[in-house]
């Protein structure tokens, strides 16, 4: 992560020399009754300073951040903000911390949950104040959407010990007209912060005092509009003016700008190296003694007489500090200061004005400087201004690794934006790397492909980092073994230097390794890689990589396994104060389709429809599997019309998305599927047709499934669950021997995968071929296996959605005392009673499906007892909203709705 | 949509501002006007490429806490 500048986080000194105001302190304290306190008004109206006195008085210790242009790189604001929050409260933010240097950088809303929970739960030490004060200035620099979004979901969710004061120059786009109705927002604006008569008259006589008649003071006041910087100007101007009545008189009656009248005022009477001083240093954005020193060494003439009169730059900023002119101290040791806007502005026109042309080379000498002192984004900044585009674009070259591995991806795009297009396409890296901002900002991949052939044109010897790119766009596109063929490439050449690119390998390596269509070996790789993602410290890979196993377990045919890799997931992507991640949607899904496995219908919709919820926060595509299983569900509740919808927003975002034709092919296929359920026996077939994926028949079968050359297009992988399909409308249609043909070559290499779930079904498919050929025993031999396998996972719907013709076979089974006790389940679930009374009805698995989290745990057994929740929360050390919180929860786990029902439930599963 | 050639807008603000703030905003033309009430103002006129840079304009003269009284757009024959 590029360093972070310490002064953007120094808290500003009140200075004595300034008026003090009484009635805007009064109104800032009153203010932190409520959440929010926005102080909005436009540049010079002494906004920080007000602030500066605030602190001063009020012994607490703020965070405090001064944003610039910089802050819009969401990871860089992010850190600025946890970093100030733990200089006040050191070692609170750990957590947050860690998360914002790990390699993959979180989701901004992780971060920030991290810091609400640090801050509900740390308990201040040594100080007075009971509220942690967060301080934005200057918000109004602030323009990327993503930056005011995590705003809002700071405001929407601050911790009730926590205040958020924002100051800008405009009203920045967060939920103010919210905060206002809810009387959650203290505003101070710009007819607040005018100086009135009194605060003018104070500042004017007796601060720099002058000794001014009424009059005059009217005179000024009327003309400066009590804005705090005309006047602090007005007030140098006059200051050690013999004649302040003529200068009162000419200035009051002039309508010229008031600035520029003042500050060439100003200007005009300062000793000419200081003039020069200023309107040189004016374009920097922060400015020490050393660095001003170096910018005008061109200045320095030693032949010249009156070098012995020039100050060095430390003299002419303490001189300009002390005279209250135009700069502001940035820390504690007279070291860095910077420019108020405002003047800086009027100083850097100034020397356009008078010196056209040089600014360039003042930027350059700046640039050298900051590179010098390793402040590589100064230096970057301002050899972009500057336009010496090599050599910031050598820095850039530099710094960029990094810059990528901790996420500043706004950043680097910014910066490479900015140089000329032809100069980034001749320095393959920045070419590269401009390339890798475009993936990640989404961009379509046959854009990115043609960018990756034209430098491979271009610059050959970067094959390995263009092959790296290469499979990352591979990966989304889910070809498998090419990203693995292209992974190898890449490795064997990638020189040791580029950690980004290594990096970014490693991660595509351990993914793309996953499609292997051994689900034993994926599994093993999975288990690997969630690991190493732990280590790695990034949760949301964690949360994925779990819920990737779920599906293999599930594929496996272990229901009860996965269930619990889900249940982790969502316990990993949950906060304590249990809101739920955007990512953790995918294991709601999951863990739908497994309680739609296990006939638990209404919960699977549930879960289903609050998945789908969540991951169109994360990644809309991963919505689709929840709207399969609501189709599913749906149909089995018998209710067509709500399967068909369920469908149909299926095909609906397939076609909206348009990067691949993966997601287009399965909702046809399942619709497919879904169509011949209810009837339309020709779906499948038509499916066939459209998609031109013809499943021969016979022995071109074996062939065809062994080729490797298919393994990773779509067909193949579609081909299993094609096969499969066109089998049961076979069976359907009378075929029988051709429905085992094709049914048979899947045996053996199911088993061989591991596809248990797979294999179930089609051993009942081959059961019912059979039977319908005339070859009872062996149907009934291969049913019974089907249940053997099925039985661990308590498979349900799998027997059940194949229609009444399984009874027979299930019955058969008990008699033969095979797998009694859960065949007589999926009977119950059949809603057939069995002929002999002597065989045990067992109910349904009982329990909870989702189990409670160790906090809900604690809560529940509080609920059990006579104390309010205000009392349990005491108990707990945590805010009351929180308690809220986790009781809903508890109640939709439970299934009750209210604490004696929760408190009787739990009672009756053993909780408490 | 076809692009349109340069606009012309015209900016009014409260109080005088020097002709020599002219390259300062883009080299917009810079003259003296009077409200009806006979305050003060500054006529600034000038063309934009584009809205971005009409925004970066007024951003300046915001930044230098000038009242702002009219943005319009100039028609041209």
């Amino acid at each position: 992560m590029m360093p972070l500048v310490r002064t953007k986080l120094y808290i500003p000194r009140g200075r004595q020399e300034l008026v003090p105001r009484p009635r805007l302190v009064a109104r800032l304290n009153q203010g932190l009754l409520t959440p929010v306190i926005l102080i909005s008004g436009p540049a010079g109206f002494g906004k920080t300073t007000l602030l500066a006195e605030w602190i001063r008085q009020g012994e607490w210790t703020p965070a405090w951040i001064s944003l610039d242009e910089g802050d819009n790189d969401l990871m860089r604001f992010l850190s600025y903000l946890v970093t100030a929050l733990n200089n006040v409260e050191p070692g609170v933010y750990q957590t947050a911390l860690e998360m914002l240097q790990s390699p993959q950088p979180p989701p901004a809303e992780r971060v920030l949950t991290a810091v609400i929970n640090a801050v509900d739960q740390a308990h201040l030490q040594e100080t007075t104040s009971s509220y942690l004060i967060l301080i934005l200035d200057d918000y109004h620099l602030i323009t990327s959407n993503v930056v005011h979004t995590a705003m809002t979901f700071l405001i929407d969710h601050l911790p009730e010990r926590m205040r958020l004061v924002i100051s800008s120059r405009a009203d920045p786009p967060l939920p103010l007209a919210r905060l206002r109705a809810r009387a959650q927002l203290t505003e101070l604006r710009a007819a607040d912060l005018r100086f009135s008569m009194e605060e003018t008259t104070d500042f004017l006589n007796r601060i720099m005092g002058l000794n001014l008649e009424p009059a005059e003071m009217r005179a000024l006041a009327t003309r400066t509009e009590g804005w705090a910087a005309g006047l602090q100007m007005a007030a140098v101007s006059l200051q050690g003016r013999a004649d302040l009545e003529n200068f009162i008189k000419a200035f009051t009656g002039s309508n010229r700008y008031i600035l520029d009248y003042l500050v060439e005022e100003v200007l005009g009477r300062q000793p000419q190296h200081v003039q020069s001083f200023l309107m040189k240093t004016s374009l920097l954005k922060r400015l020490n003694g050393e660095l001003c020193d170096y910018l005008l060494e061109e200045e320095h003439q030693p032949d010249r007489i009156d070098h012995k009169l020039a100050w060095s730059g430390q003299e002419i900023l303490e001189y300009l500090e002390n005279s209250n002119l135009f700069i502001v101290p940035l820390d504690d040791q007279r070291q860095w200061y910077r420019y108020h806007r405002l003047f800086a502005d009027l100083l850097n026109k100034r020397l356009d004005q008078t010196h056209p042309g040089l600014a360039s080379t003042l930027h350059e000498r700046a640039s050298h400087w900051f590179e010098c002192h390793g402040l590589i984004t100064e230096a970057v900044d301002h050899a972009l201004l500057a336009e010496d585009w090599k050599r910031a674009a050598n820095m850039i070259e530099e710094v960029a690794d990094g810059l990528l591995l901790h996420g500043e991806i706004g950043t680097l795009a910014g910066w490479l934006d900015r140089l000329p297009a032809g100069l980034v396409r001749s320095h393959a890296l920045l070419d590269l790397y401009q390339v890798t901002c475009l993936i990640f900002s989404g961009q379509s991949h046959a854009a990115i492909e043609e960018h990756l052939k034209r430098i491979e044109c271009q610059h050959p010897q970067r094959l390995a980092e263009i092959t790296v790119l290469r499979a990352y766009v591979a990966l989304f596109q889910a070809q498998f073994s090419m990203v693995e063929e292209l992974a190898r490439e890449a490795l064997s050449r990638l020189p040791e230097s580029s950690a980004f690119f290594q990096s970014t390998l490693f991660w595509i390596q351990g993914f793309s390794r996953l499609n292997v269509e051994d689900l034993n070996t994926r599994a093993d790789l999975l288990q690997t890689l969630a690991e190493k993602s732990k280590i790695m410290g990034s949760l949301m890979f964690t949360v994925i990589t779990l819920c990737q196993l779920a599906e293999v377990r599930m594929g496996q045919g272990q229901l009860v396994q996965a269930r619990d890799l889900y249940q982790k997931a969502l316990e990993t992507a949950i906060a304590p104060d249990e809101s739920l991640l955007p990512v953790a949607g995918q294991a709601k899904i999951g863990m739908g389709h497994i309680l739609r496995e296990w006939n638990q219908l209404d919960q699977a919709i549930r879960y289903s429809e609050q998945g789908i919820e969540l991951v169109g926060k994360w990644q809309p595509m991963a919505a689709l599997d929840g709207y399969f299983n609501l189709a599913w569900s749906f149909k089995a509740l018998g209710d067509a019309e709500k399967a068909h919808a369920a469908i149909i927003k299926a095909q609906q975002m397939a076609q909206a998305y348009d990067v691949t034709e993966i997601d287009d092919r399965i909702v046809a296929f399942v619709h497919a599927r879904l169509d011949f359920w209810q009837g339309d026996l020709q779906a499948i077939q038509r499916y066939l047709d459209e998609m031109q994926s013809a499943i021969p028949l016979g022995e071109e079968i074996q062939s065809e499934f062994l080729s490797q050359g298919m393994r990773d297009s779509l067909d193949y992988r579609m081909r299993k669950y094609e096969q499969i399909a066109l089998a049961r409308a076979l069976i359907v249609q009378q075929q029988p021997a051709e429905a085992l043909a094709l049914l048979d070559t899947l045996v053996a290499k199911m088993r061989e995968q591991g596809r248990i779930m797979m294999l179930i079904e089609i051993q009942i498919l081959r059961a019912e071929a059979l039977h319908l050929q005339g070859d009872t025993e062996e149907a009934q031999g291969t049913f019974e296996e089907a249940l053997r396998l099925a039985e661990p996972g308590g498979f349900m719907r799998t027997f059940m959605d194949e229609g009444p013709w399984v009874t027979e076979f299930l019955q058969s089974a008990i008699s033969r005392g095979v797998c009694t006790e859960y065949a007589g389940r999926v009977m119950d679930a059949l809603g057939i009673s069995l002929p002999t009374p002597a065989h045990k009805l067992v109910s349904p698995p009982a329990g909870l499906v989702e189990a409670l989290s160790e906090r809900e745990m604690q809560v529940l057994r509080l609920l059990n007892s006579s104390l309010s929740i205000p009392n349990i929360a005491g108990e707990l050390t945590v805010a009351v909203s929180t308690v809220r919180t986790h009781v809903k929860h508890i109640y939709a786990k439970l299934d009750v709705h209210s604490r004696l029902e929760a408190v009787a439930k739990a009672q009756e599963l053993d909780l408490v | 949509m076809a692009p349109h050639p340069a606009t012309v807008y015209q900016i009014v603000v409260k109080g005088e501002l020097d002709p020599s703030w002219s390259d300062w905003l883009d080299g917009f033309e810079i003259a003296r006007g009077v409200t009806p009430r006979g305050a003060c103002t500054t006529l600034l006129a000038g063309t934009i490429s584009d809205q971005s840079s009409l925004r970066g304009i007024l951003n300046r003269l915001w930044d230098l806490n000038l009242e702002i009284l009219a943005v319009n757009q100039v028609c041209e024959e």
